[in-house]
């Protein structure tokens, strides 16, 4: 994305800048309450960025536009409170919440990443997203992301090496998972048919009594009988067991829907005056209850009819099977023990060539899969080092920056964060953001600007000054840094316009008082393209 | 152009009547289907209105235990200002709780002209009707004149209210329901639509200037013919959750190559489907707009498949009810296909 324009106001006060250019932009000033925050900070706040405006500026009575060029796109983002207007070739989206937005901004704009946190994977936020190329003047903390929220630094590490490697957080762990179930599964199936083989290899006689018998029809008859009364208990095992789901989840419905019946209230509205809650809102949009207490109390009455059946259902199934298995009993009872046994082990025994077939089938795929979840860790594990190599490469690269900068011998920079007892401050805390903002851009190519409010704060000299600018020349890429600078400075101007930089003064703004009248028609413009009127 | 005046707001008994008036233009006038929209207290307490607005009717209604020839012209007072209006009023009515039998000469009727009062009657109504409209701001009746308001009394319908709240609640629609149904089951229905009317009542709109009728719909005071039915079906599929275990008609399809097992575990699971949501207090929105869309695809053209009402739902429309899978959707269509056959 690059930025072309930028505005802010309502339709008593406002201001607009366009004079952005596609290389390094320098926005300076001779003195401080020129407005470079509330720019820099206006642009992220109009694509849905949390607001850390200066004291004493409140964004919640402006309108906030900026107008980008994305791979050919143009796009216009209208913020104001929490809804953000989106308007791309004459179209035009609303938002009401930043929720919203970032599901567009997700899809439209720029997939963000996704990753584990606490166990589930969740997609960064546009405040965490934003750090990688953004930097605010206030709020700044080596030690930790800035303006947080939900997220802390081990999530910003975690979003960056989703950004390295996409599938890094869940390398097909599902299919891994999957695997392993059906691992499990063979193992058992294995198991069973090897034990059956064992029993007709360790009773002879009985198999080979069982062969003999298979023809001989008094035995079929029996047996075929017995077979049935295992089939009647097993059938109505079945069945109890369904009703027995049926049941429970009939008994988490009634517990649930007594918790849905009640009005989530979340901001309630109250009349001032005198405390009533009945207030006569002026906009309409009535509609019914979907459902009255006749039909709730109608249907908890059902329910609970319903369980009762059940209830008796399964105490009815629990007669039938008992009944049936006492009559399994006395059936084997009444036979020898061998023909008891023949019949018991019969299938074992006549499917005994079979179960051989089955156990290499079986011990094929079992082999198979263990292969496969073997390849696929072996890929999880080398997607784990590829990316941590990477992580580390950034930080080398941080290292090389900040030494190059502060012409120290070696930096001790450990990582994309300090720890925690180790805030850095005054020019150490500017070269170290600087390093790590330079490193994330080289290593991971966005298509976002690189965006540094007040980049040589903390008495950054002249030639550690001069460095860093050629660095961010360098990137050839879009680069927005704001200076206020020292009377001696702005007197010999510092910053000539050239091919390479684009310097935008601001000393010319009233001190204080960025928004004023002149612009106002340019802003009442550009909501009218916006269909808002104001 | 026509100017709001005069909206009220009124007593328990008084809103009775303008529900009952309600449920006499949606499901007891003959032609009672060309009626889609009913406005509250916009041009009257109620009137209704086809879909595009162009015809109204207007109906005052008087909740009076008793209505002397005097008062029944005074009562006539905001119709005659709605006739003298330039807005297109098809039908100007005046709902009235009692007529006593000696004002008029055919009693039999429910619904009958001026011309029907015996002719003592009529010079009261005159009067009455006169001496309200001298009362009233005069800009309101500037064109009023013996011979117009002759004219308005002759387009007048009279209507004897039958004050019966469960028959005029399951005059609505034919809705075949196993389960009999309790005389407080349509009374509690009612009440809901008194409720509705009342909170519509509230929202003011005294003094507003409409260029023309279809402008009232943008004071969003009306409800829909689709609504209501909606309500009433949705109360009368509602109730008969979890008591109801036939598998619908229509549904029957679905389940043809299933076990009994699965699908008592099927209509176990829509049951649920459909209780959550109905349950659900904080969707309701979307939930109607959902149910009024499937029940308005059925009532318009019966003859549709399930497949082909399922495929008309917009997207958006479906994933703002997540406690209604596709499945337990179709099955709702298809209780209300039964429901109504």
């Amino acid at each position: 994305m690059i930025l072309r324009k930028l505005a802010l106001g309502n339709k008593d006060e406002a201001f607009a800048e366009d004079r952005f250019s596609e290389g390094l932009n320098i926005i300076f000033s001779n003195d401080n309450n020129k407005g470079k925050t509330i720019l820099i900070q206006s642009i992220m706040y109009s694509i849905g960025n949390a607001p850390i405006f200066p004291s004493g500026f409140s964004p919640t009575s402006y309108y906030f536009y900026s107008q980008f060029e994305h791979h050919g796109r143009k796009l216009e983002f209208l913020r104001r409170g929490n809804s953000i207007l989106v308007k791309e070739s004459g179209l035009i989206t609303i938002f009401d919440s930043i929720r919203d937005f970032k599901i567009y901004f997700n899809e439209s704009i720029y997939r963000l990443p996704r990753f584990s946190k606490d166990g589930r994977s969740v997609s960064a936020d546009l405040n965490l997203f934003f750090q990688i190329f953004y930097l605010p003047q206030d709020k700044r903390n080596t030690s930790n992301i800035i303006n947080g929220g939900q997220f802390n630094k081990s999530d910003f590490i975690s979003m960056v090496k989703s950004l390295i490697n996409p599938n890094y957080s869940d390398v097909d762990s599902n299919e891994i998972i999957r695997l392993k179930d059906r691992r499990k599964e063979l193992l058992q199936i294995i198991n069973l048919l090897s034990k059956r083989i064992a029993f007709s290899r360790e009773n002879p006689l009985v198999a080979q009594r069982v062969l003999q018998s298979a023809t001989n029809k008094e035995f079929e008859a029996q047996s075929a009988n017995l077979h049935k009364i295992n089939q009647q208990i097993s059938e109505y095992k079945t069945k109890q067991t369904r009703e027995n789901n049926r049941l429970s989840k009939l008994d988490n419905l009634l517990h649930e829907l007594n918790s849905l019946n009640r009005n989530i209230e979340i901001g309630k509205v109250k009349c001032a005056d005198c405390g009533s809650e009945k207030i006569v809102y002026s906009n309409g949009n009535f509609t019914f209850e979907v459902s009255n207490n006749a039909v709730r109390k109608e249907v908890i009455a059902s329910i609970n009819k319903q369980i009762l059946a059940k209830e008796d259902a399964i105490y009815e199934y629990d007669y039938i099977i008992s009944q049936l298995q006492s009559q399994l009993q006395d059936q084997l009872k009444a036979l020898p023990v061998e023909a008891a046994d023949i019949i018991i082990s019969r299938e074992a025994v006549m499917n005994e060539r079979d179960n051989d077939q089955k156990i290499v089938d079986h011990s094929t795929e079992l082999a198979d899969c263990n292969r496969l979840i073997e390849k696929h860790e072996a890929i999880k594990k080398g997607s784990i080092v590829d990316v941590n190599e990477r992580i580390q490469s950034i930080i080398q690269m941080m290292r090389d920056y900040y030494n190059e900068i502060d012409e120290v011998e070696s930096s001790n920079i450990e990582g994309l964060f300090t720890k925690n007892n180790e805030n850095f401050s005054g020019s150490e805390e500017q070269i170290f953001y600087f390093s790590k903002l330079l490193s994330l851009a080289k290593q991971l190519p966005l298509d976002f600007p690189l965006i540094v409010d007040c980049f040589r704060d903390g008495e950054i000299s002249t030639v550690k000054e001069s460095k860093m600018l050629t660095e961010y020349r360098k990137l050839k890429k879009q680069v927005l840094l704001t200076a206020t600078l020292k009377d001696q400075e702005y007197v010999t101007q510092k910053y000539m316009p050239s091919d390479e930089l684009n310097p935008i003064d601001y000393s010319s703004v009233p001190s204080g008082r960025i928004l004023g009248v002149a612009h106002v028609s340019h802003l009442l413009g550009i909501l009218k393209d916006f269909n808002l009127e104001t | 152009m026509y100017q709001i005046i005069n909206t009220e707001k009124n007593n328990e008994k008084a809103s009775d009547y303008e529900t009952f008036s309600l449920l006499y233009l949606l499901g007891v006038r003959t032609d009672k289907e060309e009626i889609d929209l009913v406005l509250i207290d916009c041009f009257n307490d109620v009137t209704g209105a086809d879909e595009a607005v162009v015809r109204l009717w207007d109906v005052q209604s008087k909740g009076h235990k008793t209505n002397t020839p005097l008062k029944i012209g005074e009562h006539l007072v905001t119709l005659y200002g709605n006739f003298l209006s330039s807005f297109p009023f098809s039908y100007l009515i005046l709902f009235l709780e009692t007529v006593d039998t000696s004002y008029v000469t055919d009693n039999s009727k429910q619904v009958f002209k001026f011309s029907d009062f015996t002719k003592s009657s009529k010079k009261k109504i005159k009067n009455g009707l006169q001496r309200e409209v001298d009362r009233r701001n005069k800009t309101q009746f500037q064109l009023s004149d013996e011979n117009k308001l002759d004219q308005f009394l002759s387009v007048v319908d009279f209507v004897r209210c039958t004050a019966n709240k469960i028959s005029n609640v399951k005059n609505l629609i034919e809705f075949k329901n196993k389960k009999f149904r309790k005389d407080e089951f349509f009374v509690d229905i009612f009440n809901e639509i008194r409720g509705m009317q009342s909170a519509l009542k509230n929202v003011n709109v005294e003094g507003g200037l409409l260029r023309q009728p279809v402008d009232v719909l943008s004071l969003k005071k009306f409800i829909s013919r689709n609504q209501i039915v909606t309500l009433l079906i949705n109360r009368l599929v509602g109730i008969e959750l979890f008591d109801n275990l036939s598998v619908p008609i229509n549904f029957i399809q679905y389940v043809q190559a299933m076990e009994s097992e699965d699908i008592k575990d099927l209509v176990q699971s829509c049951n649920s489907s459909l209780s959550r949501t109905f349950f659900n207090k904080n969707n309701k929105f979307h939930v109607w707009h959902l149910l009024e869309f499937i029940i308005k695809k059925i009532i318009v053209k019966p003859e549709n498949k399930i497949e082909t009402i399922f495929l008309t739902i917009p997207e958006n429309l479906r994933k703002k009810v997540p406690t209604l899978d596709e499945t337990s959707t179709k099955f709702f269509i298809a209780r209300v296909m039964d429901g109504l056959t």
